[in-house]
Protein backbone atom coordinates (compact mmCIF):
# COMPACT_ATOMS: atom_id res chain seq x y z
CA UNK A 1 0.00 0.00 0.00
CA UNK A 2 1.60 3.28 -0.83
CA UNK A 3 1.58 5.97 1.80
CA UNK A 4 -1.05 8.83 2.23
CA UNK A 5 -0.04 11.80 0.23
CA UNK A 6 1.13 14.70 2.75
CA UNK A 7 -1.34 16.69 4.10
CA UNK A 8 0.96 20.18 4.05
CA UNK A 9 -0.08 21.52 0.80
CA UNK A 10 -3.92 20.81 2.17
CA UNK A 11 -3.56 22.64 5.37
CA UNK A 12 -5.50 26.00 4.98
CA UNK A 13 -3.89 28.81 3.94
CA UNK A 14 -5.18 31.88 5.74
CA UNK A 15 -4.58 35.31 2.78
CA UNK A 16 -4.50 37.88 4.91
CA UNK A 17 -4.62 40.97 3.81
CA UNK A 18 -5.01 44.14 5.51
CA UNK A 19 -8.03 46.62 5.26
CA UNK A 20 -6.52 49.91 3.73
CA UNK A 21 -9.58 51.34 2.53
CA UNK A 22 -10.27 53.53 5.27
CA UNK A 23 -6.37 54.79 5.34
CA UNK A 24 -6.92 55.56 1.50
CA UNK A 25 -9.84 57.74 1.87
CA UNK A 26 -8.09 59.97 4.56
CA UNK A 27 -5.05 60.68 2.09
CA UNK A 28 -7.65 61.51 -0.82
CA UNK A 29 -9.15 64.08 1.57
CA UNK A 30 -5.49 65.03 3.08
CA UNK A 31 -3.77 65.30 -0.33
CA UNK A 32 -6.29 67.99 -1.85
CA UNK A 33 -6.12 70.10 1.22
CA UNK A 34 -1.87 69.65 1.47
CA UNK A 35 -1.65 70.93 -2.42
CA UNK A 36 -3.83 73.69 -1.93
CA UNK A 37 -1.96 75.08 1.42
CA UNK A 38 1.58 74.49 -0.14
CA UNK A 39 3.84 76.84 -0.90
CA UNK A 40 6.18 75.54 -3.33
CA UNK A 41 8.82 78.95 -3.81
CA UNK A 42 8.70 80.60 -0.92
CA UNK A 43 9.01 84.11 -0.60
CA UNK A 44 11.39 85.92 1.96
CA UNK A 45 12.43 89.49 2.87
CA UNK A 46 16.22 91.61 2.88
CA UNK A 47 16.04 94.13 5.52
CA UNK A 48 17.02 97.62 4.54
CA UNK A 49 18.12 100.36 7.08
CA UNK A 50 18.17 103.81 7.06
CA UNK A 51 19.72 105.99 8.58
CA UNK A 52 17.19 108.62 10.13
CA UNK A 53 17.29 111.79 9.70
CA UNK A 54 17.90 113.22 13.26
CA UNK A 55 20.85 110.28 13.31
CA UNK A 56 24.22 111.48 13.01
CA UNK A 57 25.39 109.09 10.00
CA UNK A 58 28.71 108.82 11.16
CA UNK A 59 28.12 107.47 14.71
CA UNK A 60 27.39 103.60 14.00
CA UNK A 61 25.47 101.35 16.17
CA UNK A 62 28.25 99.83 17.85
CA UNK A 63 30.01 101.54 21.34
CA UNK A 64 33.22 100.15 20.10
CA UNK A 65 35.01 103.88 19.12
CA UNK A 66 37.43 101.24 16.83
CA UNK A 67 34.28 100.81 15.01
CA UNK A 68 33.51 104.56 13.73
CA UNK A 69 34.24 104.32 10.46
CA UNK A 70 32.24 104.25 7.35
CA UNK A 71 32.38 100.83 5.65
CA UNK A 72 31.21 100.59 2.10
CA UNK A 73 31.12 98.45 -1.17
CA UNK A 74 31.19 100.18 -4.31
CA UNK A 75 29.96 98.43 -7.61
CA UNK A 76 29.78 100.13 -10.75
CA UNK A 77 29.66 98.10 -14.15
CA UNK A 78 33.42 98.55 -14.60
CA UNK A 79 34.25 97.50 -11.30
CA UNK A 80 33.76 96.13 -7.33
CA UNK A 81 35.60 97.80 -4.30
CA UNK A 82 35.66 97.57 -1.15
CA UNK A 83 36.43 100.69 1.09
CA UNK A 84 37.03 101.85 4.97
CA UNK A 85 36.76 105.45 5.33
CA UNK A 86 38.80 106.93 2.58
CA UNK A 87 40.54 103.76 2.26
CA UNK A 88 40.10 101.41 -1.03
CA UNK A 89 40.97 97.93 0.66
CA UNK A 90 40.87 95.80 -2.76
CA UNK A 91 39.47 97.16 -6.16
CA UNK A 92 38.74 94.93 -8.66
CA UNK A 93 37.47 95.06 -12.47
CA UNK A 94 34.35 93.02 -13.39
CA UNK A 95 34.65 89.85 -15.26
CA UNK A 96 31.17 89.79 -16.70
CA UNK A 97 30.00 89.52 -12.79
CA UNK A 98 31.54 91.25 -9.75
CA UNK A 99 33.95 88.97 -7.91
CA UNK A 100 31.85 88.54 -4.72
CA UNK A 101 34.24 85.47 -3.66
CA UNK A 102 36.59 87.98 -3.01
CA UNK A 103 34.80 90.48 -1.42
CA UNK A 104 33.55 88.08 0.88
CA UNK A 105 37.00 86.55 1.29
CA UNK A 106 37.98 90.11 2.13
CA UNK A 107 34.55 91.06 4.47
CA UNK A 108 35.65 88.19 6.80
CA UNK A 109 38.91 89.29 7.28
CA UNK A 110 37.37 92.91 8.23
CA UNK A 111 35.10 90.94 10.25
CA UNK A 112 37.86 89.22 12.64
CA UNK A 113 39.17 92.98 12.72
CA UNK A 114 36.18 94.82 14.26
CA UNK A 115 33.68 92.34 15.22
CA UNK A 116 31.24 94.61 16.22
CA UNK A 117 31.26 96.57 13.58
CA UNK A 118 27.41 95.87 11.71
CA UNK A 119 26.74 98.13 9.63
CA UNK A 120 27.96 98.51 5.77
CA UNK A 121 26.72 101.00 2.50
CA UNK A 122 26.46 99.78 -0.49
CA UNK A 123 27.65 102.50 -3.43
CA UNK A 124 25.65 101.72 -6.61
CA UNK A 125 26.11 102.92 -9.96
CA UNK A 126 22.33 103.68 -11.42
CA UNK A 127 22.95 100.88 -14.23
CA UNK A 128 23.26 97.46 -11.67
CA UNK A 129 20.55 95.28 -12.05
CA UNK A 130 18.13 94.55 -8.55
CA UNK A 131 19.27 91.21 -9.02
CA UNK A 132 22.92 92.14 -9.13
CA UNK A 133 22.18 94.24 -5.83
CA UNK A 134 20.64 91.12 -4.40
CA UNK A 135 23.85 88.82 -4.67
CA UNK A 136 25.96 91.78 -3.17
CA UNK A 137 23.83 92.03 -0.23
CA UNK A 138 23.81 88.68 0.59
CA UNK A 139 27.56 88.43 0.35
CA UNK A 140 27.81 91.34 2.75
CA UNK A 141 24.74 89.59 5.40
CA UNK A 142 26.23 86.65 5.95
CA UNK A 143 28.79 83.71 5.18
CA UNK A 144 28.32 80.53 5.33
CA UNK A 145 25.90 81.32 8.38
CA UNK A 146 28.25 83.63 9.99
CA UNK A 147 26.57 87.00 10.64
CA UNK A 148 28.58 89.39 8.49
CA UNK A 149 27.60 92.96 8.37
CA UNK A 150 23.19 92.97 8.35
CA UNK A 151 22.69 96.76 8.60
CA UNK A 152 23.01 97.62 4.77
CA UNK A 153 22.02 100.72 3.23
CA UNK A 154 21.81 101.80 -0.04
CA UNK A 155 23.35 104.86 -1.59
CA UNK A 156 23.89 106.36 -4.51
CA UNK A 157 27.70 106.24 -6.11
CA UNK A 158 28.99 109.70 -6.46
CA UNK A 159 30.56 110.09 -9.74
CA UNK A 160 34.06 111.71 -9.45
CA UNK A 161 35.34 114.28 -11.67
CA UNK A 162 38.56 112.80 -13.03
CA UNK B 1 1.73 8.57 -7.02
CA UNK B 2 -0.43 10.36 -8.53
CA UNK B 3 -0.37 14.35 -8.19
CA UNK B 4 -2.90 16.29 -6.35
CA UNK B 5 -6.19 16.92 -8.71
CA UNK B 6 -6.33 20.40 -10.49
CA UNK B 7 -8.93 22.31 -8.46
CA UNK B 8 -10.06 24.41 -11.98
CA UNK B 9 -12.79 22.13 -13.01
CA UNK B 10 -13.86 22.00 -9.38
CA UNK B 11 -14.36 25.98 -8.90
CA UNK B 12 -15.84 26.27 -12.55
CA UNK B 13 -19.02 27.90 -12.26
CA UNK B 14 -18.23 29.46 -8.66
CA UNK B 15 -18.03 32.84 -8.30
CA UNK B 16 -15.72 34.46 -5.94
CA UNK B 17 -17.06 35.72 -3.10
CA UNK B 18 -15.25 39.45 -2.62
CA UNK B 19 -13.51 40.78 -4.86
CA UNK B 20 -10.58 42.63 -3.44
CA UNK B 21 -8.57 45.27 -5.11
CA UNK B 22 -4.95 45.95 -4.63
CA UNK B 23 -4.48 49.44 -3.23
CA UNK B 24 -1.17 48.83 -1.58
CA UNK B 25 0.96 50.37 -4.12
CA UNK B 26 -1.39 53.63 -4.71
CA UNK B 27 -1.17 53.94 -0.57
CA UNK B 28 3.01 54.18 -1.18
CA UNK B 29 2.62 56.75 -3.53
CA UNK B 30 0.39 58.56 -1.30
CA UNK B 31 2.26 58.17 1.11
CA UNK B 32 5.63 59.74 -0.33
CA UNK B 33 3.10 62.34 -1.67
CA UNK B 34 2.05 63.68 1.93
CA UNK B 35 5.62 63.66 2.97
CA UNK B 36 6.46 65.84 0.23
CA UNK B 37 3.19 68.18 0.68
CA UNK B 38 3.47 68.31 4.80
CA UNK B 39 7.61 69.54 4.31
CA UNK B 40 5.77 71.73 1.90
CA UNK B 41 3.42 73.05 4.56
CA UNK B 42 3.38 76.20 6.15
CA UNK B 43 0.86 77.32 8.62
CA UNK B 44 1.80 81.14 8.64
CA UNK B 45 0.23 81.29 5.64
CA UNK B 46 0.93 83.64 2.77
CA UNK B 47 1.25 87.22 3.36
CA UNK B 48 2.93 88.42 -0.14
CA UNK B 49 1.26 86.84 -2.99
CA UNK B 50 3.00 87.15 -6.02
CA UNK B 51 1.35 88.06 -9.32
CA UNK B 52 2.82 85.89 -12.13
CA UNK B 53 4.54 88.38 -14.69
CA UNK B 54 6.99 89.56 -11.43
CA UNK B 55 10.10 88.07 -11.06
CA UNK B 56 11.40 88.64 -7.87
CA UNK B 57 15.18 87.86 -7.81
CA UNK B 58 16.71 85.14 -5.88
CA UNK B 59 18.60 85.42 -2.32
CA UNK B 60 20.19 83.15 0.65
CA UNK B 61 18.07 84.87 3.14
CA UNK B 62 16.23 83.57 5.38
CA UNK B 63 14.20 86.27 7.11
CA UNK B 64 10.21 86.20 6.67
CA UNK B 65 7.61 88.89 5.46
CA UNK B 66 6.18 91.08 8.21
CA UNK B 67 2.48 92.94 6.77
CA UNK B 68 2.86 96.13 5.72
CA UNK B 69 2.31 98.39 2.58
CA UNK B 70 2.96 96.22 -0.24
CA UNK B 71 4.28 97.79 -3.50
CA UNK B 72 4.91 95.85 -6.64
CA UNK B 73 7.07 97.39 -8.94
CA UNK B 74 7.64 95.51 -12.66
CA UNK B 75 9.19 96.57 -15.97
CA UNK B 76 6.29 98.93 -16.99
CA UNK B 77 3.97 98.88 -13.96
CA UNK B 78 3.56 100.52 -10.14
CA UNK B 79 1.35 98.71 -8.15
CA UNK B 80 0.85 100.31 -4.29
CA UNK B 81 -1.81 97.89 -2.34
CA UNK B 82 -3.56 96.99 -5.39
CA UNK B 83 -3.84 100.05 -6.69
CA UNK B 84 -1.75 100.64 -10.04
CA UNK B 85 -0.61 104.19 -10.39
CA UNK B 86 -0.27 105.89 -13.70
CA UNK B 87 3.54 106.61 -14.17
CA UNK B 88 5.54 106.20 -16.97
CA UNK B 89 8.42 104.47 -15.11
CA UNK B 90 10.45 104.92 -18.60
CA UNK B 91 9.68 108.79 -17.76
CA UNK B 92 10.66 108.29 -13.94
CA UNK B 93 13.83 106.42 -15.32
CA UNK B 94 15.70 109.26 -16.51
CA UNK B 95 13.79 112.23 -15.05
CA UNK B 96 16.72 113.81 -12.62
CA UNK B 97 14.28 114.03 -9.74
CA UNK B 98 15.24 111.68 -7.16
CA UNK B 99 11.28 112.23 -5.55
CA UNK B 100 8.38 111.02 -7.87
CA UNK B 101 5.39 113.02 -7.21
CA UNK B 102 2.32 110.77 -8.25
CA UNK B 103 4.17 108.23 -5.68
CA UNK B 104 4.77 110.35 -2.96
CA UNK B 105 1.10 112.26 -2.94
CA UNK B 106 -0.42 108.84 -3.07
CA UNK B 107 1.80 107.65 0.22
CA UNK B 108 1.53 110.81 1.94
CA UNK B 109 -2.28 110.04 1.91
CA UNK B 110 -2.11 106.34 3.10
CA UNK B 111 0.03 107.69 5.79
CA UNK B 112 -2.53 110.05 6.82
CA UNK B 113 -4.95 107.26 6.88
CA UNK B 114 -2.75 105.25 9.04
CA UNK B 115 -2.34 108.06 11.56
CA UNK B 116 -5.66 108.67 12.01
CA UNK B 117 -6.36 105.11 12.74
CA UNK B 118 -3.66 105.11 14.98
CA UNK B 119 -4.99 108.22 16.37
CA UNK B 120 -8.18 106.47 17.59
CA UNK B 121 -6.77 102.92 18.07
CA UNK B 122 -3.22 102.90 19.77
CA UNK B 123 -3.01 99.48 18.94
CA UNK B 124 -2.81 99.67 15.33
CA UNK B 125 0.58 102.40 15.48
CA UNK B 126 1.63 102.95 12.25
CA UNK B 127 5.47 101.71 12.15
CA UNK B 128 6.23 102.63 8.33
CA UNK B 129 6.41 98.78 7.60
CA UNK B 130 6.81 98.60 3.75
CA UNK B 131 7.43 95.30 1.37
CA UNK B 132 8.94 96.07 -2.09
CA UNK B 133 8.45 93.42 -4.59
CA UNK B 134 10.66 94.53 -7.73
CA UNK B 135 11.26 92.37 -11.10
CA UNK B 136 14.93 91.49 -11.10
CA UNK B 137 15.48 93.10 -13.95
CA UNK B 138 15.04 97.03 -12.78
CA UNK B 139 18.21 98.92 -13.13
CA UNK B 140 19.21 100.77 -9.62
CA UNK B 141 18.13 104.19 -10.35
CA UNK B 142 14.64 103.52 -11.03
CA UNK B 143 15.13 101.29 -7.50
CA UNK B 144 16.02 104.12 -5.52
CA UNK B 145 13.82 106.62 -6.37
CA UNK B 146 11.13 104.05 -5.65
CA UNK B 147 12.94 103.63 -2.18
CA UNK B 148 13.90 107.09 -1.52
CA UNK B 149 9.80 108.87 -2.10
CA UNK B 150 8.51 106.19 0.32
CA UNK B 151 11.07 106.80 2.79
CA UNK B 152 10.13 110.46 2.47
CA UNK B 153 6.68 109.84 2.36
CA UNK B 154 6.67 108.10 5.83
CA UNK B 155 7.44 104.13 4.93
CA UNK B 156 10.99 103.67 6.92
CA UNK B 157 11.33 100.20 7.68
CA UNK B 158 12.16 98.64 4.20
CA UNK B 159 12.66 95.35 3.12
CA UNK B 160 12.77 93.97 -0.64
CA UNK B 161 10.88 90.51 -1.29
CA UNK B 162 12.66 87.85 -2.72
CA UNK B 163 12.85 84.34 -3.47
CA UNK B 164 14.38 81.89 -1.51
CA UNK B 165 16.89 79.90 -2.84
CA UNK B 166 17.31 76.29 -2.14
CA UNK B 167 14.20 75.45 -0.81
Amino acid sequence: MAFRPTQRRKSKEYLFDLNLAPLLSLFVALIPMLLLTAIFQSVGIVNLYLPSADENPAVTSSNNPDDNFTLAVSLTAAELSLMKGDQTLFSERNQGEPNLARLSVELVRLKEKYPDKRDIVLLLDGSIRYQTIIHVMDTVREKNGRELYPEISLADRIIEAR
Amino acid sequence: MAYAPSKRRALRGKKPSLLVLNITSMLDMFTILILFLLKSYSAEGVILTIPADLHLPFSSTEAVPEPGLIIELTQNTLVVDGVALDLDLQEVETSDSIIIPGLYEHLRKKVQRYEEIASVNPEASFTGQMVLEGDRDIPFRLLKKILYTCGQAGFINQSLAVFQEGS
